[in-house]
């Protein structure tokens, strides 16, 4: 593929600001510079002919290589002209690590700035809330994703241990929130003064229109719990004034609403939601780190973990980014297979979403219902892959297995009988008087809000904008299946559900489309350098052993060069965008992770709304923190 | 009532003729009261809590054993089940939730995160709940199928068969000491050695 022409249209108008650009693995990529980029990037969303509106993602890259600086990326794609586009900003490490915040372009850029800052202490300047969101705020072992930075951390398991326990929850909560209608004032004695003594307020400081008063006593009591927990002495003798007109509310992360270790704080006028924080990172696993540490085949176990709710798509997107990088083409019956491997695992993701949702919305049977029905795609996973939920199913160039005996009547056997349990869900909830009361209405964001959020997947859907990987930037084939995209019109709860449900029938229909048409022949590419031989080869002959050992020792080694490829899984546009150095472990290993971003927006749709709402509205997002947070 | 003196061989002494009394060790009453009502807090947190749904869902239903009663309240739990992976962060949040539940208290470590922080053995992820928790049972797995959850299950009912009321060693609450720990430092490094062939997976090249 040749460059993006896009290049030259900024040469043209920005001349020496426009660095080198090349082409890698089919992305134009352009380096710019780093004073102009809010600039430039707002050109490029903004001027008819360039349309780049949808800010897929922003991240940063470390190489191995100690003198070459770190760069900055920002991911577009123009949904008007579907033409994507990779912008980078270089930050040498002998200068501060500065770039201008493109928050005032889109609103989507808030998080994705804030975990650049945590992971790689780049500062976006202008960005209206830089703190750290994946480490807590007091966190002091450095940036995680630094190469400096050891894979376990810099300190000892205990003093880790220690400092973990010893940092109060409380400390975690941020600036912004003790800001909160001077809620500081309003929190119990004790753990203000807890607060304080962390260092997370100093007294004297300025907190909204008042000063922080306190006294701390070099008591250094031990801390008593403070979240619903005994009330202490201090918190007993000096009660706490609720004279204000707003409460401070927190949820989570140990909460059964939260659908995982997800924390809200929020403010509340009466019921109403006035503003919603969400604190994440609960679950931060350090996934994009181990990932540089293990040769391209081991961390397809990890992509199982990322979005668990649905592995199989995630194992696809990662071998597909890994084949982009090295220019394979996979096998027809590999493409198919996949395809059935993403299908089932968009059917098992949203049943739990419907089935954990009506629960949270006061509905428990289709909660049965759905899980009956996970259970049923669990055998045929289990059958495929020997695993229920990890199932580590591709290989870079193929599979790790082919279908078993039966497998292919046992999908159609619940191709034919699925669309009854979803005409019974169906029943009981589409035009149900409380489903609707609770759903229609709440939460809604107009597609421009979406695109601007960085929305994808079912959410933006819902919002009226008809993106979808699968249509818009095809792979495996899938435009060649005959399938609809459901879109919403009002952008609320309820559409998300209808999109969802919709989608759970198109899903169904692909999969019967692909058992179809299922070829015979080959599920792996026939290439030594990245399949392993026969076992009966690499014990006869010696070149095979040879490739064997050479694909076990030393790993699949794709070219220099970098890819970005996205998949659409249940929750929204899953890209994986791979740096590689020539060496068999990735430089970077970057998740665009659908549910983070779509979470982002959360704030949003949920001012102005009752706290019960609030948690439709954060069902409705259709999160999974094990990629939030990964 | 079909109290069963769950392989001890010890017969239930019920007077004959008289339905209103039977005799029976105290202790295996409470017990018995105990090992087949517990309610679980979960604290689901990652994949494994997948399967702990699926455990409580019809296929495997969790009420066979008088735990479908979910406690999400720590407060009116028995057992904490630690389903998935406990990063750093979490860390004090697990320690309040145990804290915050009245004995007696068990804690169910489930799948190879929470037991010994699994694949994870990075900056970010506690190496095993146990350097933040007592744990009773472990179930190993990377998530541990529905049943393997469920014999761990059994097996900490056994465990509370065997134990006494009179003991009070059982229910002494383990404070944290002044440096905010459970264990002694060089335990939690000892427990948190990495092993097998992950030593060798630190080379960044
Ligand atoms: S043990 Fe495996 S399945 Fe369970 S939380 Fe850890 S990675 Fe996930």
């Amino acid at each position: 593929m040749g460059m993006n022409p896009t290049v030259q249209a900024l040469r043209e108008r920005f001349g020496p600001r426009i660095g080198r650009a090349l082409v890698s693995c089919g992305d134009t990529i352009v380096y710019v510079d780093r004073e102009a980029v809010r600039e430039i990037l707002r050109w490029l969303k903004e001027t008819p002919g360039q349309q780049y509106n949808y800010l897929v993602d922003i991240t940063a890259v470390e190489y191995r290589d100690p003198e070459r600086p770190l760069e900055v990326v920002y991911e577009l794609f123009s949904l008007d002209r579907k033409v994507p586009l990779r912008v980078k900003v270089e930050l040498p490490k002998d200068q501060p690590l500065e770039v201008d915040s493109v928050v005032p372009i889109w609103q989507g850029a808030n998080w994705l700035e804030r975990e650049v800052y945590d992971m790689f202490g780049i500062t976006f300047r202008g960005h209206p809330d830089l703190r750290r969101i994946l480490m807590w705020e007091t966190y002091s072992e450095g940036h995680p994703l630094r190469k400096d930075f050891p894979l376990r951390g810099r300190f000892s398991r205990s003093e880790q241990v220690r400092q973990a326990l010893g940092a109060s929850p409380e400390a975690h909560y941020s600036k912004e929130e003790l800001s909160i209608a001077d809620l500081y004032h309003d929190l119990p004695a004790d753990m203000r003064e807890r607060l304080v003594r962390q260092g997370v307020l100093e007294a004297g400081s300025r907190i909204g229109s008042r000063t922080v008063e306190l006294t701390v006593g070099e008591s250094g009591a031990a801390l008593a719990p403070a979240w619903g927990g005994a009330g202490t002495a201090a918190a007993v003798a000096e009660e706490p004034d609720f004279g204000g007109d707003h409460m401070l509310v927190n949820i989570g992360p140990q909460h059964p609403a939260t659908h995982g270790v997800l924390r809200l704080v929020v403010e509340l006028d009466g019921e109403v939601v006035v503003r919603c924080i969400p604190h994440i990172g609960y679950l931060h696993s350090g996934f994009e780190k181990l990932g540089e540490y293990r040769h391209y085949n081991q961390i397809i176990p990890l992509t199982d973990r990322t979005d668990y709710l649905s592995p199989m798509a995630n194992n696809v997107g990662f071998a597909m980014a890994v084949e982009k990088l090295m220019g394979i083409e996979i096998t027809e019956r590999c493409k198919v297979l996949r395809v059935i491997a993403c299908e089932m695992s968009r059917i098992i993701s949203h049943l739990i979403w419907m089935g954990t949702t009506a629960i949270d919305i006061g509905a428990f049977t289709p909660f049965l219902w759905t899980f009956y029905e996970r259970e049923r795609i669990y055998n045929l996973q289990e059958a495929w892959t020997g695993a229920r939920l990890t199932t580590s199913l591709t290989r870079v160039g193929g599979m790790m297995a082919d279908i078993p005996d039966g497998f292919v009547e046992g999908l159609r056997e619940f191709c034919r009988t699925f669309p009854k349990t979803l005409a019974e869900v169906d029943r009981v909830l589409t035009r149900n008087g409380i489903w609707c009361a609770r759903t229609q209405g709440l939460g809604a964001l107009t597609a421009e809000e979406a695109i601007n959020h960085s929305l994808s997947g079912p959410m933006l859907r819902a919002s009226g904008v008809p993106y979808d990987v699968r249509k818009d930037r095809p792979y495996l084939d899938y435009e060649t299946y005959d399938f609809e995209i459901p879109v919403g019109e009002h952008g609320d709860v309820y559409d998300r559900y209808l999109v969802r449900f919709e989608e759970l029938r198109q899903s169904t229909r692909i999969l019967e489309q692909a058992l179809d048409r299922l070829p015979d022949g080959p599920i792996n590419v026939d290439d030594p350098r990245v399949i392993l031989p026969p076992k009966s080869a690499a014990m006869n002959d010696m070149e095979a052993m040879i490739f064997h050992f050479k694909q076990v020792m030393e790993g699949v080694k794709p070219p220099v060069g970098e890819a970005y490829f996205p998949i659409e899984n249940g929750k929204g546009e899953l890209g994986n965008y791979l740096v590689s150095d020539g060496t068999a472990k990735p430089v970077r290993w970057r998740i665009r992770p659908p549910s983070f971003i779509n979470l982002s927006a959360l704030p949003k749709m949920a001012q102005g709304h009752l706290l019960a709402d609030l948690i439709a509205i954060n069902a409705s997002v259709d999160i999974v923190m094990g990629e939030v947070d990964r | 009532m079909g109290l069963n003196v769950g392989g001890s061989g010890k017969k239930l002494g019920v007077v004959a003729g008289s339905p209103n009394w039977i005799t029976t060790r105290l202790d295996f009453l409470v017990n018995w009261a105990r090992a087949n009502s517990l309610w679980p807090m979960p604290f689901g947190t990652a994949c494994c809590a997948i399967e702990f749904m699926a455990t409580a869902a019809g296929r495997f239903d969790l009420a066979r054993f008088g735990m479908e009663r979910m406690s999400f309240s720590p407060r009116q739990a028995d057992v904490l089940i630690c389903a998935g992976r406990l990063p750093f962060k979490l860390a004090p949040v697990i320690r309040r939730i145990y804290d915050q539940m009245p004995q007696p208290k068990w804690v169910i470590s489930m799948g190879a995160c929470a037991s010994t922080g699994g694949v994870f053995d990075n900056y970010a992820m506690v190496q095993g709940i146990d350097t933040i928790v007592p744990v009773d049972v472990y179930v190993p797995g990377c998530p541990p199928r529905p049943e393997g959850l469920l014999y761990g299950i059994l097996l900490l009912q056994k465990k509370i068969r065997g134990e006494s009321i009179t003991d009070r060693s059982l229910r002494e609450e383990q404070l944290l000491d002044q440096t905010a720990l459970r264990l002694k430092p060089e335990t939690v490094d000892e427990l948190s050695e990495p092993f097998g062939n992950s030593v060798h997976q630190t080379r960044s090249a």
